[in-house]
């Protein structure tokens, strides 16, 4: 695949056409002669109707005629049909492949050009920019042939039936190849501002949505709309011209094929009245001639797609022709296992105006050293580990890996041998897992970089995730699940859990635990949930349907808790509508309401509706909206308002009521919440629990996680929680994940891998003082002599556990060696450290 | 239980939370519309003694307003745990972690069973998105907040002489 000689931003447009469609392009010219002929055919019949069987009156061969012409004239709609379907084929298969191309190279360009190229720009060229090349490959063969061919056709036969007039109706094709080229010169012209133009709108656009935080934090609405519109205003302008000269190309070749009927007639109506030509024969070249019409404009036609296509094509590979730093894979060897020792002599990276950002570092390591890189923001320590990774390129020095210079290393033999660990990692949407997994997928799976190998054991994964200290996060993950409520001995084994865990912490866990009590009132809990107490079973009775079923309905009236609920939802709907007025789009804000983000609307003008009415005057819609928020209540959660006391007791007691009516008429539409009964409908923690948590906070979740985890592995169920967990899905680019969740994952990964070379670019920065020394102390005892790590380090206090520690200033390294021996020097670290006490 | 948190049963939780809010530096100066927003969105947490709120490192990202019990400042150095005061019910800390990420330099350890109010760093910074010209009125309080602790560095510096001098400046950032 890689191995094409000729990269593809240097491919001509032309090298697209056999491209993976040979076969369909040699299909399609022989249905282009086929249907060539076709065409002609409707022409010689209709002379011969009406002169061989209207002028002779012979009706055996007007209907001969007539069914040659008509299957003809089918025959030719059938294939035209079979020709755009081939065609559209191939210009899909062109269009996909240079994607596909194009966009396997963009991965491999080097980083520095994506900071100044924005994401839009990229998208634009991939998805719109090549869909004209495409078009154009489609047509490539096809439509020139079958329009010249159709052309060539009808011009022996116009010569066929008279030379002279055929050969005055025919100049006019020739003055029309002098005018259209110079009017489609300007089009083109127009073409590239317009991409120009169009790609830099669309990274204005980008620019101005992914920073959108920032220009509403600075109120810059103006000026980044004033950006916006003098682009916009600027490609208006452009695209009124080019689509200005692109008219008239068409214009003027209409104007000019217009003329030819006006030959025809003043020189065929004189040639027929002089008895030199037949009248049939005349009817036959004034609709030759129209019908030169069609097969003319497609090739005009053509030839614009062509130029545009032919335009965005160059200008999106000549933006992308970079040269590719370094090439993938070796061409002809495995990639190099290479000693994990780095070295660099005189290493410097210059950006021009003589700006250095490494400045002659030398330095060396030994396979199975640690180096920190240390020193103040902006003094190199990033671009210097970034350089050793391939990331970055060096202007000039050396910087070897295992002796191999790195800038003639493939990426093969970089990754072979090389984990790097960002401070941003970037997480892929998907699950925990497949994020683990990213690394190994990419070098050892399908397709992969190197050999083939089998996925890690979960033993494995579940020991990178207590090395990297995210094993807590994904077992809260797992523990927030719901279960398919088919796995029934996960239910059964998780039930067991419950017991232990009631007989053991039931007492020390009430603080935080609101456990599922069938006598008492439950705060974090729905008022509907506390009615009901149970998971129902017909659908009737699922939270959102209960305002609608008139037997719930009814047995709020009989336990006298619609007038009570209906006061309270009212007041609950003001004050949330009061304070959330100003903010109504926001979701975060509304998981401390019983109003959800979309209703929000509906309750700001119910509240308005009602609010010089008395509770017995709303109505039933009104009432019926006002008893749902009621329902959804739970005075644990909603601080909005209080909920009264005598309420509670009522609920209580209606709770009573509801079982005995429900038992009595409908048996099975509700599953009682039991001790010895899983619950569906709640997470395994909840079920463990019986309860629910009192606070989301990360103190209290960790705090039930601590007496929780035993029981999991006493009944060998800890495993089990981690691997759902790790399906947890992370959410686009990793959202759902805190920074440090993030990191504590980049770093799995990497550890997963077990490079022998590690670069860690300030990856624990987002951690706690207790997250990093259980990393320090992975790099320290497991790593330590086999891997060689290059840290770049923020915070001070692990130095000591680091062979070398080099001190950066100003892109040079301005002191290195043992901690020891760099605080007894006195230099710059004894100060960096001095002064951080 | 949480309906026991509450200090005063005659109003909700966010009523009380408004009350208290009204009078704590960084807030005290914000539109009413925006202080109901804030009162709204925290969140009362219960830590037994013992418990830490924050602990040295961690960027936890919270402001806490200690609503009963005490919590003690704690600074960490070479495994040695040194006291620095202990804040009594009452006290609100934490705000310039609300404003930008930051690992701690304290642990704050709850002296007693404690109750505190809780803002996240997430909440503030969705309602500064909507709200951008609030960013100017906090960074004020923020800073006649840094000013006035100065002025009480410097009433130290008086006190104690030239040991503490160094310290002296944070006002000057």
């Amino acid at each position: 695949m890689e191995k094409k000689e000729q990269p593809i931003v240097k491919r001509s447009l032309g090298s697209w056409i056999l491209e993976g469609s040979a076969l369909l392009q040699v299909l399609l010219v022989v249905i282009i002669l086929i249907t060539v002929l076709t065409r002609v055919i409707p022409l010689e019949m209709q002379k011969r109707i009406i002169n061989e069987a209207i002028f002779l009156r012979k009706m055996d061969l007007l209907v001969l005629y007539c069914i040659i012409y008509l299957s003809s004239v089918v025959a030719a709609s059938l294939l035209k049909f079979a020709i755009n379907v081939i065609q559209t084929m191939i210009s899909q298969r062109a269009t996909a492949a240079m994607r596909s191309h194009l966009f396997q190279h963009i991965l491999t360009m080097p980083l520095d050009f994506f900071r100044t190229t924005q994401p839009g720009t990229v998208v634009n060229s991939l998805v719109n920019e090549l869909a004209l090349p495409g078009n154009f490959i489609g047509m490539a063969v096809a439509t020139p042939l079958i329009n010249i061919l159709t052309l060539v056709a009808f011009a022996v036969y116009l010569f066929w039936l008279n030379p002279l007039l055929a050969g005055i109706s025919l100049t006019i094709y020739p003055m029309m190849l002098v005018v259209i080229p110079i009017l489609q010169r300007r089009v083109n012209r127009e073409n590239r501002r317009r991409v120009n133009v169009s790609r830099a709108l669309s990274s204005t656009i980008v620019e101005s949505i992914s920073g959108l935080h920032e220009v509403q934090a600075n109120g810059a609405f103006n000026l980044e709309h004033r950006k916006f519109f003098l682009l916009v205003d600027r490609l208006k302008s452009i695209r009124i011209q080019w689509n200005l000269f692109k008219s008239a190309v068409k214009v003027t070749n209409n104007l000019f094929t217009s003329l030819g009927p006006v030959v025809i007639f003043v020189l065929g109506g004189y040639l027929t009245m002089r008895g030199q030509l037949e009248l049939g024969a005349l009817v036959a070249f004034l609709s030759a001639q129209e019908k030169l019409y069609d097969p003319w404009k497609e090739l005009i036609e053509f030839y614009q797609i062509y130029q545009d296509g032919s335009v965005s094509y160059q200008k999106t590979m000549q933006f992308y022709d970079l040269p590719v730093a370094q090439k993938l894979l070796p061409l002809d060897r495995a990639p190099l296992e290479l000693t994990p020792s780095i070295e660099t002599e005189n290493l410097t990276l210059e950006i021009g105006q003589g700006l250095k950002l490494l400045d002659k570092v030398t330095l060396k390591l030994n396979p199975g050293e640690h180096l920190a890189l240390v020193g103040f923001s902006g003094s190199g320590k990033s671009t210097l580990a970034l350089c050793l990774a391939q990331l970055f390129p060096y202007t000039s020095g050396k910087a070897t890996l295992g002796k191999v210079e790195i800038s003639n290393l493939t990426r093969a033999d970089m990754v072979n041998t090389m984990g790097v660990v960002s401070q941003n990692p970037f997480i892929f949407s998907g699950t925990i897992k497949e994020n683990l997994l990213y690394a190994h997928a990419a070098l050892h799976g399908e397709g992969g970089m190197l050999e083939q190998k089998g996925e890690p054991t979960l033993d494995d994964l579940i020991s990178m995730l207590q090395q990297s200290g995210i094993f807590v996060d994904v077992l809260r993950f797992g523990l927030n699940t719901i279960i398919h409520p088919d796995d029934r001995a996960l239910a059964a084994t998780i039930i067991r859990v419950r017991k232990h865990f009631q007989k053991e912490f039931g007492d020390e866990i009430n603080e935080w635990v609101e456990f599922f009590n069938e006598t008492k009132y439950l705060n974090y809990s729905s008022i509907s949930d506390n009615i009901i107490f149970g998971t129902p079973i017909d659908t009737e009775f699922q939270a959102n349907s209960l305002t609608k079923n008139p037997f719930f309905m009814q047995f709020l009236d009989q336990a006298d808790l619609s007038t009570p609920l209906l006061a309270l939802a009212r007041n609950l709907a003001e004050q949330t509508v009061d304070i959330l007025k100003i903010i109504p789009d926001e979701a975060l804000f509304f998981d401390q309401s019983p109003i959800r983000p979309e209703e929000f609307d509906t309750y700001n003008t119910l509240v308005t509706e009602i609010r010089t009415k008395a509770l017995h005057q709303i109505d039933p819609a009104q009432r019926s909206a006002l008893l749902e928020l009621a329902l959804r209540f739970a005075p644990g959660i909603h601080k909005t308002v209080l909920m009264p006391d005598h309420l509670k007791t009522l609920v209580l007691e209606g709770r009573c009521m509801f079982r005995e009516n429900i038992l009595n008429t409908r048996p099975n539409a509700i599953s009682f919440l039991q001790e010895n009964s899983y619950i569906h409908t709640h997470t395994i923690l909840n079920n463990i629990l019986f309860g629910r948590t009192k606070s989301v906070s990360p103190h209290v979740q960790e705090r039930i996680n601590q007496f929780i985890v035993h029981l999991l592995v006493e009944e060998d169920l800890l495993e089990k929680v981690i691997e759902i967990g790790m399906d947890f899905d992370v959410g686009t680019s990793g959202n759902r994940l805190s920074g440090g969740q993030r990191q504590k994952l980049a770093i799995a990964r990497a550890f997963l891998r077990a490079p022998s070379v590690l670069i860690m670019d300030e990856a624990t920065s987002a951690l706690d003082n207790r997250s990093q020394q259980r990393i320090q102390n992975v790099l320290s005892r497991r790593f330590k002599g086999k891997t060689t790590l290059i840290a770049v380090v923020h915070r001070l206090d692990n130095l000591k556990a680091y062979d070398k520690v080099a001190f950066m200033k100003s892109g040079k390294i301005v002191e290195m060696g043992s901690y020891d021996e760099l605080i007894k020097q006195r230099g710059y670290l004894y100060e960096l450290i001095h002064e951080h006490q | 239980m949480n309906s026991s948190m509450n200090t005063n049963e005659e109003c909700s939780e966010f009523l009380s939370n408004l009350a208290i809010l009204r009078q704590t530096h960084v807030f005290s100066s914000l539109p009413m519309e925006a202080v109901k927003l804030f009162a709204y969105l925290c969140t009362r947490e219960l830590y037994k003694q013992g418990d830490y709120l924050f602990k040295a490192g961690e960027d936890d990202g919270c402001s806490y307003y200690i609503l009963t019990g005490s919590a003690d400042l704690i600074l960490e150095s070479d495994g040695k745990a040194d006291l620095v005061r202990n804040y009594p019910k009452e006290s609100f800390l934490g705000a310039l972690s609300m404003l930008a990420p930051m690992p701690r330099q304290f642990s704050l350890k709850a002296a007693n069973d404690l109750t505190a109010i809780v803002m996240t760093r997430e909440k503030l910074s969705k309602v500064i998105e909507k709200f951008p010209e609030l960013t100017l009125q906090i960074v004020k309080a923020v800073a006649r907040k840094i000013d006035q602790s100065e002025k009480q560095a410097i009433e130290g510096f008086r006190k104690l002489g030239d040991d503490v001098k160094d310290l002296l400046g944070t006002s000057l950032i």
